[in-house]
């Protein structure tokens, strides 16, 4: 039955009616033959899932045996002058946690170039200013610039605006609004410390999913600039504005919007100092849909980082944001988000030692909400004989008002490890301890999380053998009535195995990993216990 | 008070350019004293103080297979004599191309499986040197492609954050990060406060080199996390993109539904990557509850809620009524067609009647102050509620399955009758106040 059934999913691979099965194989044929440096990776992998208990709903994975097979193919050449290189890969599933689509497309991408004139097809990333154009299409692009002559720089870009190649297709499982995509960018290096940038960017939504998509369509266009007035310091500047026209849903008439946003920014950075100040303003209006901009906000940042010594270092930074830029909201709520932070090594005079102290305020009020949150860290490092030990505490008071969070949270965690080399074996052994406790003064409740687990790596260096195993426990107390405690018992290990037979083929590796988690609750039916066991082959030639 | 602000951008700027000609290093705050002074540095286009005390450099990212150091310096007095630079931990320096203004560049071809030792010499005409031992930096080269080199940043990423380590997860953020680093540093604290045994495993849909060393990210993401809040498991799955920063790869950009940081998505996620699916995803309300939300967004978390007082001259024919999502005051005369989302008619000052509208259900909380709903009842809900006095409260499921509350602060008068009443109004369709 289990070989019936691992027959009916191995199948399918033989579904090559896929038109993109064929364009693949063709690809790979044409690469073969033709590609000067040609690299082929691949991850074979079979994993097998047991979930018992009446909690098994909860766990993520998917119960019984389950493939997943990763392909890669790039290369590169040059023909009668011009560059080219070109990559695509696949992905190959039958577990639907990893992938609602058994087989798919994940990457098609060819690109040529006489260094002039760059023509890209398939996956294009031409990544334009913040505001304009920072996403991947499926389309293509040419770029015209010559550096030795300063010519303009000049790029086109057309493509839909999909995150996978199955949005192509627009098969049942995958599909999604259709956003179709128009791009142009022209940026001229006045000097060799100063260029500007005009950009255009267009996209128009089609073909709802749901009723209550809302489609866009949308022009956003965008100047940018970069200015190195002396060495060390960059000045940078961005302002965008938008067209938009929106229907919020089936039916509904668009509506029309228009927005601005622009930044500025001075980056210094010379010597043992690092500082940058930046400023923007974003209108409510203003829409991006393939840049990044978050609406409604006026935002000040400043950062300074700075090298006293070999051995001091220090840094601290500061951010303010505010909402409501016209007055369009019942309130305004601002942000402040000040931090610094002490580097100290060699610490009592210790080769090893590290210690770092941080303070971090974060400040949000307006409306009815005033949240205060303090949040103060330690961390040291340092090597004691043969162990090398990390240790971390933090203290962090939550406050918003008026009595809706009032907590304090202490975190303390240290981890030893070593590292011993017995005959062709290297030992590394390791304990951690952690803790968390959270005290709500509301409730008048606290909270505790123990966690400890015990680990060993073996590595076999000639045999070229790595391995890892750790086994521990998570224990979660709470003292808030209707609530579950909850105790995590844990075992994983992992062994990577390099051999030699497979090294002809320039690198391969096999490898095995498994893990029992077993989850234990208050309330009983929310118990479990998972077992994965994965086995693979990965192999690059 | 907008021109006031902008005002003050320009002249902050305007004063930043001056203090700039008055004295160019103005951010070198003690230390522009120097003999030789390193105005900048860059490796491969990275600060070199960015990239650390090692730097893994990547074969295909190589220009012409070539690794670049660009900087440039300059002397208090003087001329720069010139610059040499050693790959192999000062064995053998060469000498660094060096322009009149003092800008340098050295270039080398790095193999693989080798190790180099860099240290950089820059010396001035009287035979001063900079601090030679603070440019030391050990580079290698990786066969490694961008697929590989994404995922294993993804995977020390997720690491850190199961891990719960938040300084060993922002060392994978850009500083140019369009969340601002300091939102997401906070939201992943708080979503360590937030959940517990985190477990994330993912799948690469695509990804896609471009300009300006960017890379785009897609994947698929399988999650579960015990709430601390209520102790419950929680899981789901989904689709997210990132933008990559090549050097060491470092994330630049996230979308909803977020993996990381999602106790204030609001914030650290600029766009949302619709699913086809229509799954819903884990999201974090301010107060830490655990819901499952659609991209695992929670909207504005700007819950709407303020005090209103309601009047009731006659219960039966004239008393008021409340809209939340207008917070709206609505007149009513008649308990069996109300116009608000709920109406309130104070029959006596220890019984208030709640009559809702069609299609509204309402669950009573007795003698629960406001301030301790958090989160809205899941179910329990009726078409009615027994009548309430002060100290009561109620919580409402609304028609477009938004959810209010209320709480009845007083009750008074003798003509007419007043309730002074607290409110909360979660407009995004979560259950979190």
């Amino acid at each position: 039955m289990r070989k019936n059934v691992l027959k009916m999913k191995l199948s399918g691979f033989n579904l090559l009616g896929k038109g993109w099965a064929i364009l693949l194989a063709f690809l790979l044929s044409a690469s073969t033959l033709y590609a000067e440096d040609l690299h082929i990776s691949n991850e074979f992998s079979l994993t097998h899932n047991h979930i018992s208990g009446p909690g098994q709903a909860s766990s993520s994975l998917t119960e019984g045996l389950r493939y997943l097979n990763v392909l890669g193919i790039t290369g590169a050449g040059q023909i009668k002058g011009f560059d080219y290189n070109f990559n695509f890969g696949g992905k190959a599933t039958d577990d639907n946690r990893n992938d609602v689509k058994s087989l798919s497309l994940t990457n098609l991408q060819g690109r040529i170039t006489d260094k002039i004139n760059t023509v890209n097809m398939g996956d294009t990333f031409e990544s334009f200013s913040q505001y304009s154009l920072g996403t991947s299409l499926k389309g293509a692009s040419y770029r015209f610039y010559d550096e030795a002559a300063n010519t303009p720089d000049i790029t086109v870009v057309s493509g839909l605006a999909y995150p996978r190649w199955d949005n192509v297709w627009r098969e049942r499982e995958t599909r999604t609004v259709e956003r179709q995509a128009f791009g142009s960018r022209i940026k001229y290096n006045v000097t060799p410390d100063f260029f500007a940038g005009a950009n255009l960017v267009v996209s128009d939504d089609d073909k709802r999913i749901r009723t209550t998509d809302p489609l866009y369509n949308n022009m956003v266009y965008s100047l940018d600039m970069e200015y190195r007035p002396i060495p060390g310091l960059t000045l940078r500047t961005e302002s965008a504005f938008n067209d938009t026209k929106l229907s919020e849903q089936e039916g509904a008439d668009y509506k029309i919007n228009h927005g601005y946003a622009h930044k500025i920014e001075a980056i210094g950075d010379g010597g043992p100092s690092r500082a940058s100040l930046e400023y923007e303003r974003i209108a409510p209006d203003f829409q991006t849909l393939l840049g990044s901009a978050t609406p409604d906000r006026e935002k000040a940042k400043a950062k300074w980082r700075y090298r006293y010594s070999k051995t001091l270092s220090i840094s601290t930074g500061f951010l303010w944001f505010r909402n409501n830029l016209e007055h369009q909201r019942a309130f305004t709520t601002n942000n402040y988000k000040p931090e610094a932070g002490i580097t100290v090594k060699r610490l009592f005079d210790r080769q090893y030692s590290t210690a770092d102290i941080s303070y971090k305020f974060d400040r949000k009020y307006g409306g009815t909400t005033s949240a205060s949150n303090h949040i103060t860290n330690f961390g040291y490092r340092d090597r004691f004989g043969i162990f090398d030990s990390e240790t971390n505490l933090g203290y962090t008071i939550y406050n918003t008002k008026t009595r809706v969070i009032d907590s304090k949270e202490y975190t303390y965690n240290t981890m030893l490890s070593s590292r011993h080399t017995l005959e062709k074996c290297i030992l590394k052994p390791s304990l951690y301890l952690g803790g968390w406790t959270a005290s709500d003064e509301l409730a008048d409740t606290r909270d505790v999380i123990y966690e400890y687990s015990l680990g060993l790596g073996v590595d076999i260096p000639d045999r070229k053998i790595t391995s890892d195993i750790r086994v521990g426990m998570n224990k979660l107390e709470k003292e808030a009535a209707g609530t579950d405690d909850s105790l995590k018992t844990f075992a994983v290990m992992s062994l990577y195995y390099r051999p030699d037979f497979l090294a002809k083929l320039n690198q391969g590796l096999l490898f095995l990993r498994a893990s029992i988690n077993d989850f234990n609750y208050t309330t009983e039916t929310r118990d479990f216990r998972e077992t994965s066991i994965t086995s693979g082959i990965n192999i690059q030639f | 008070m907008k021109n006031i602000r902008l005002n003050l951008a320009v002249s902050v700027f305007i004063l930043m350019l001056t203090a700039v000609h008055a004295d160019a290093k103005w951010w070198i705050f003690g230390q522009s004293n120097d003999e030789i002074n390193i105005n900048y540095l860059y490796l491969n286009k990275i600060a070199y103080d960015e990239s650390g005390p090692q730097i893994t450099v990547y074969k295909e990212t190589l220009q012409d297979g070539l690794v670049y150091i660009t900087g440039k310096a300059s002397t208090r007095k003087g001329k720069l004599g010139g610059v040499r630079v050693t790959t192999n931990n000062k064995e053998t320096w060469e000498e660094a191309k060096i322009s009149e203004n003092g800008a340098f560049e050295y270039s080398f071809k790095p193999e693989l499986n080798k190790d180099y030792i860099l240290f950089i010499e820059i010396m001035d005409t009287a035979g001063k040197t900079n601090d030679i031992e603070l440019t030391r930096k050990e580079v290698k080269l990786s066969e490694q492609n961008i697929m590989a080199l994404i995922r294993e940043t993804l995977d020390k990423m997720i690491e850190a954050y199961k891990n719960e380590d938040p300084a060993r997860f922002m060392s994978h953020v850009s500083e140019d990060f369009t969340g601002d680093e300091a939102n997401l540093d906070r939201a992943i604290r708080r979503d360590f406060n937030a959940f517990d045994n985190i477990d994330l495993r993912y799948t690469l849909n695509n990804i896609t080199s471009g300009a300006k060393g960017m890379v785009y990210v897609s994947i698929n993401f399988n999650r579960s996390v015990i709430s601390t809040k209520d102790g419950k498991p929680y899981t789901d799955k989904g689709m997210t993109e990132f933008i990559f920063q090549l050097g060491p790869a470092r994330v630049y950009n996230m979308k909803n539904p977020l993996i990381f940081g999602l106790s204030d998505a609001e914030n650290v996620a600029v766009g949302t990557v619709k699913s086809s699916s229509g799954e819903l995803n884990i999201s974090l309300s301010e107060t830490n509850a655990v819901g499952l939300t659609a991209d695992g967004t929670t909207g504005d978390s700007s819950v709407l809620s303020g005090t209103v007082t309601l009047t009731t001259v006659n219960p039966f024919t004239n008393f008021q009524g409340f809209i939340f999502a207008d917070e709206e005051i609505t007149n009513e005369t008649d308990g069996g067609n109300i116009m608000g989302d709920f109406g309130l008619a104070i029959e006596t000052l220890a019984m208030a009647v709640m009559n809702v509208r069609a299609g509204v259900q309402v669950k009573k909380r007795a003698g629960t102050p406001l301030s301790q709903i958090t989160s809205a009842d899941e179910s329990g809900y009726g078409t009615w509620a027994d009548s309430g006095q002060a100290g009561d409260s109620y919580v409402f499921k609304l028609s477009n399955n938004t959810y209010g509350a209320i709480e009845i602060v007083s009750l008074n008068g003798a003509g007419p009758r007043y309730a002074s009443i607290r409110y909360k109004y979660q407009p995004n369709g979560t259950r979190n106040f």
